[in-house]
């Protein structure tokens, strides 16, 4: 069973793949709760909500992922994470927050650390785009580069 | 995906036929003989549903930002090529010139999409010079929809059709708007139908 998740959108899946498409400056946060056996998958465009909760935003994202889990009992304590994406796509467009992927994982990185959860391992920055694969009875992630790259994180 | 009634999709695709009728022409003069354009479709597609309309594949296009300064509404104007090869086979013969072709291919789209959209609405938009892009489409309108996500959620992509004599290949123009450019879009879209 394969989930595709959205830009902006986190989902949860106990057994199957979550997967998402074409993760540029955005930024994938694969959370695993490893007693449960079950995983959350967020796509995340922007650093912070500024108290509006919604998955658009790394920091949202991960609290909803972190929520979703406990509601199906987990626990944080046995929760890891793996993240990827925050890649720079353009290199000479004159766009006015071209460091956003920095700032995602920058986030994503804090707000990590607040709720106890480690990053076990992580694909961030270059210039190409990612499609990932969370395999979620395991943890595993898949990553496809667009160039053709297969990394497993 | 934001419903739209059948007049609205109708207005909309109107603004897509003007803005590449006028590109149809340009390319007509410069390559001396007839190509038509058309855009038979249009959709409103929200960021979290982008992946059902493009996929994973790497894609050639070229970003234009626009700028309205008088009223501060911004966008971007994504153009992509999923049959590259074939748009630069139909227009010219040596494929080495894929990129150059492509880029050139953008400009005058992106202008004549600009203008369009701008007559049709009565603002003055400047565009950006534009920029070759080249990954997943999702990729590139996710780092151009970052820039105003803030105060967005929606893409309008024109489903377009390049052909010369029988031959055809889909271009696809996606325009990435600002809340306060696209609600003035359908605005506008809905007194003009």
């Amino acid at each position: 069973m394969e989930i595709v998740v959205g830009i902006g959108e986190a989902k949860i899946s106990r057994n199957g793949v979550l997967k998402t498409i074409g993760l540029g400056s955005c930024l994938g946060i694969a959370i695993y709760e490893m007693k449960l056996k079950a995983g959350a998958l967020a796509h995340a465009m922007l650093p912070k909500s500024n108290g509006f909760k919604s998955a658009k935003y790394v920091d949202s994202a991960i609290e909803i992922s972190v929520e979703a889990l406990e509601n199906l009992g987990g626990d944080r304590r046995n929760m890891v994470a793996k993240i990827a994406g925050g890649a720079q796509i353009f290199k000479h467009l004159t766009l006015e927050n071209l460091k956003i992927g920095d700032r995602n994982l920058e986030v994503a990185r804090e707000s990590l650390k607040e709720l106890g959860i480690r990053i076990i391992s992580e694909d961030t920055g270059g210039n190409v785009g990612r499609t990932l694969y969370f395999f979620v009875e395991d943890g595993r992630v898949l990553l496809k580069y667009s160039n053709g790259i297969e990394l497993w994180i | 995906m934001v419903e739209l009634k059948s007049e609205e999709v109708d207005a909309l695709r109107e603004l897509g036929n003007i803005g590449v009728a006028h590109a149809a022409t340009s390319l007509s003069t410069m390559l001396g003989r007839m190509v038509e354009m058309s855009v038979p479709n249009v959709l409103i597609v929200s960021f979290s549903e982008l992946h059902e309309h493009f996929g994973d594949q790497v894609v050639v296009g070229v970003v234009t930002a626009l700028e309205d300064v008088e009223n501060g509404r911004t966008g971007y104007l994504y153009i992509s090529f999923p049959e590259a090869k074939k748009v630069a086979g139909l227009l010219i013969d040596d494929e080495s010139l894929l990129d150059s072709t492509i880029m050139e291919l953008g400009n005058i789209l992106s202008s004549s999409f600009c203008n369009a959209i701008a007559d049709m609405l009565g603002i003055m938009l400047i565009p950006s010079p534009p920029s070759l892009a080249e990954d997943a489409s999702i990729a590139i309108v996710e780092v151009i929809a970052a820039q105003i996500a803030e105060k967005s959620e929606n893409v309008i992509i024109f489903e377009t059709e390049l052909k010369e004599n029988e031959n055809a290949v889909r271009i696809f123009i996606t325009l990435v708007p600002d809340e306060k450019f696209l609600s003035y879009i359908l605005k506008m879209l809905g007194m003009l139908g």
